[in-house]
């Protein structure tokens, strides 16, 4: 089980690959462990971490043995930690115990050798600390077989702790910045491909503060900001992917501060690193500024009338009708195009960083004209990169129309299917199969039996084969046919004038 | 002449038939002066644009020089087609050049482009970036144009059960 495990201090993201299964004091070594390696300065006993889901409340199971998906963690889960301070300088002595559980499945196979013989596994454990010192940033990757590492019993625990190479700190840094993570990956997946499944997942961390249209256009806005790459700032004290604290209890006017993963570890206020959305509500209108805070900001701005959205708004995502979904579409692309991506590059540009993902910035329609040129495949493929292109990528009329270009006009009961990318998938499949046997047919011999059935000319049209029509049963018919055939041919007449007899056909 | 000025500040003086080949600006001059601010578009970027609608222009104005005539007619022979009316080989193969760029300054151009709504350009740049996605698999688009993987492991086997048909070997 993979998960991710967040410093609050520093935002520092490590991975970790639990072995399964896994206590969450074994956890709490593995952390430990990690972040030991990766400061190589002090090392950080097990008993000081302090994991928490939310940032508030500290994770804590029932009993010492209880699995990490018994507390309710799965795997891709994001988990803050803290070092409670007073024990973070001690060095790990045998006193401090992991749980039995832990131990059985901590230990690394380098000392598989010196098993059973004490003298021998601590001079191992020395030699392997003097590699660990030469070489610091020796990156090697979690040893995660744990059912090999689950038999070793060794019998002195406390050479188990900082033998095995961790994921270095270099490694990390680099994972970080090829990977721009947003934090609602932890939240409920979506179901229906054809609703985003982003705004799905932001509506059920919400639940209970949408009130009302504006309450639930906010939400949506909030959807699309995080799934561009942007993390809600709540005031300096955190980030997260939650709307800050009693947003809704605001009546018209109210501001919500974005920012980037990559600007939330300086701040020093300076520059613009923070693009506000202000709600601005008057009457049925609801405006919405958007613009980076520092000077003289360009401004984006995209009016809503709230009760023509209400019908869309306020219908359950479940049960989404065609031409809602498309209204859906329209106000995702609206907030996309005109507030989120303007942001984004601005943010982006004014702080030095590259900008994310040149393709993801292309306008909506952009991309779905990329689409047009692409065949069935291509775009399903397409459709598997990230879930804004899953989405567009699933439109209906995009999938009837790369149908019928693709197989033309069929049959509709011959197609199987709710949606036309069902179809589409259920042909393409049919049609590969049937191309398969035909293919088969030609390759392999067929049965004799059948030899009566082929005919006796083929089916040709043109060339010779119209002029001299007993060719072609010369070559199947075989000897049965006799020469009788062969004189009727003689007997053949030309069904045009080649006007080679005429005189003067030269001149 | 026309004079566009972009982004940073940089003049460019074309000509009307040139500029005219986006339709936005076409507009523009039917009813305002000369000097046209493009506030979004980069020198960088103008001046490729720009380039192209010389190319473009320059070929558009002589549609059947008797040179390019001939070479269509040889090429129609040839089975190849053209999904678009623009059928000189020659203007083809020098779009083709035109398009051998990185990913970011095809993206630039095309957002530059679809800003002037040059049509002819906007589908010449989307569909080299279309060929540049055919035939690969999930991981090499994400690679090829830096997409971030958004989904959750979960997200991600269910997606490869509804897609599986499109992953068999073909």
């Amino acid at each position: 089980m993979k998960l991710r495990i967040r410093s609050m201090a520093t935002k520092e993201t490590l991975r970790i690959e639990a072995p399964d299964p896994c206590s969450i004091n074994h956890l709490k070594t593995l952390v430990a462990r990690a972040l030991s390696t990766a400061a190589s300065t002090s090392s950080i006993l097990p008993e000081s971490v302090r994991l928490s889901l939310n940032r508030k409340d500290e994770l804590f199971a029932s009993s010492d043995q209880d699995s990490l998906q018994a507390i309710g963690l799965t795997s891709g889960d994001l988990i803050y930690f803290s070092i409670a301070s007073d024990s973070q300088t001690l060095a790990p002595s045998a006193s401090s115990r992991p749980s039995p559980m832990g131990i059985s499945n901590l230990h690394p196979v380098s000392l598989m050798d010196n098993l059973g013989d004490d003298g021998g596994a601590s001079v191992s454990l020395r030699s392997v600390n003097l590699a660990l010192l030469s070489s610091p940033v020796h990156a090697s990757k979690v040893n995660a077989d744990s059912s090999s590492i689950g038999q070793v019993l060794v019998p002195d625990n406390s050479t188990a702790i900082a033998t095995e190479p961790i994921v270095s700190r270099q490694e990390e840094i680099i994972q970080e910045d090829d990977k721009m993570e947003v934090d609602v990956e932890h939240m409920i997946t979506g179901k229906s491909f054809s609703v985003p499944c982003f705004l799905e997942r932001v509506m059920e961390a919400e639940k209970g503060e949408a009130e009302g249209i504006l309450g639930r256009l906010v939400i949506t806005i909030q959807a699309v900001f995080l799934e561009s790459g942007f993390v809600v700032n709540d005031g300096g004290s955190g980030y997260g992917s939650r709307l800050p604290e009693g947003w809704s209890s605001k009546a018209s006017n109210f501001s919500i501060h974005y920012t980037l993963p990559e600007l939330t570890g300086a701040r020093d206020g300076r520059n613009a690193k923070t693009a506000i959305l202000r709600f601005s509500v008057i009457g049925n209108y609801a405006t919405v500024y958007g613009f980076l805070s520092g000077a003289h900001p360009d401004v984006y701005r995209v009016c809503f009338d709230l009760p023509k959205l209400a019908p869309i708004l306020s219908s359950s995502f479940d049960s989404l009708s065609g031409s809602e979904e498309i209204e859906i579409f329209e106000l995702w692309k609206v907030v996309k195009d005109m507030l989120s991506l303007p942001l984004l590059i601005d943010l982006c540009q004014k702080n030095g960083l590259q900008s994310p993902a040149c393709f993801m910035l292309l306008p909506t329609d952009l991309k779905i004209m990329i689409f047009e040129f692409l065949s069935g495949i291509d775009v399903s493929k397409v459709g598997c990169t990230c879930s804004e292109l899953r989405y567009l990528s699933s439109n209906n009329d995009l999938w009837k129309k790369k149908f019928l270009e693709e197989f033309g006009d069929v049959n509709e009961r011959l197609l199987i299917g709710r949606s036309w990318k069902d179809k589409y998938a259920n042909y393409w499949v049919r049609k590969k199969n049937a191309d398969k046997r035909t293919e088969r047919n030609i390759f392999t011999m067929p049965n004799m039996r059948f030899a009566a059935f082929i005919p006796q000319r083929f089916p040709m049209i043109g060339g010779y084969y119209d002029w001299f029509p007993q060719i072609g049963s010369m070559v199947t018919g075989g000897p049965r046919l006799g020469f009788a055939r062969l004189r009727g041919r003689r007997n053949f007449s030309p069904n045009c004038n080649l006007g080679g007899n005429e005189p003067g056909f030269l001149g | 002449m026309i004079k566009l000025v972009s982004g940073d500040g940089a003049e460019f003086e074309v000509e009307e038939e040139v500029a005219f080949q986006s339709k936005i600006i076409k507009d523009i001059v039917a009813d305002a002066d000369d000097v046209i601010p493009l506030p979004t578009v980069s020198s960088k970027v103008l001046i490729q644009v720009i380039e192209y609608c010389r190319k473009h222009a320059a070929v558009n104005s002589f549609p059947l020089s008797p040179s390019s005539s001939a070479a269509a007619a040889a090429s129609s022979s040839s089975s190849i087609s053209y999904s678009k009316p623009v059928s000189d080989p020659a203007l083809r193969a020098w779009d083709n050049e035109f398009v051998k760029l990185n990913n970011s300054s095809l993206f630039d151009i095309v957002i530059a482009a679809n800003y002037l709504d040059i049509e002819e350009l906007v589908d010449l740049v989307l569909e080299t970036v279309a060929d540049r996605i055919k035939g690969k698999q999930a991981q090499e688009i994400r690679r090829q144009f830096n997409i971030e993987n958004d989904f959750t492991p979960e997200e991600e086997e269910a997606l490869r059960r509804e897609n599986s048909w499109a992953f068999q070997n073909n």
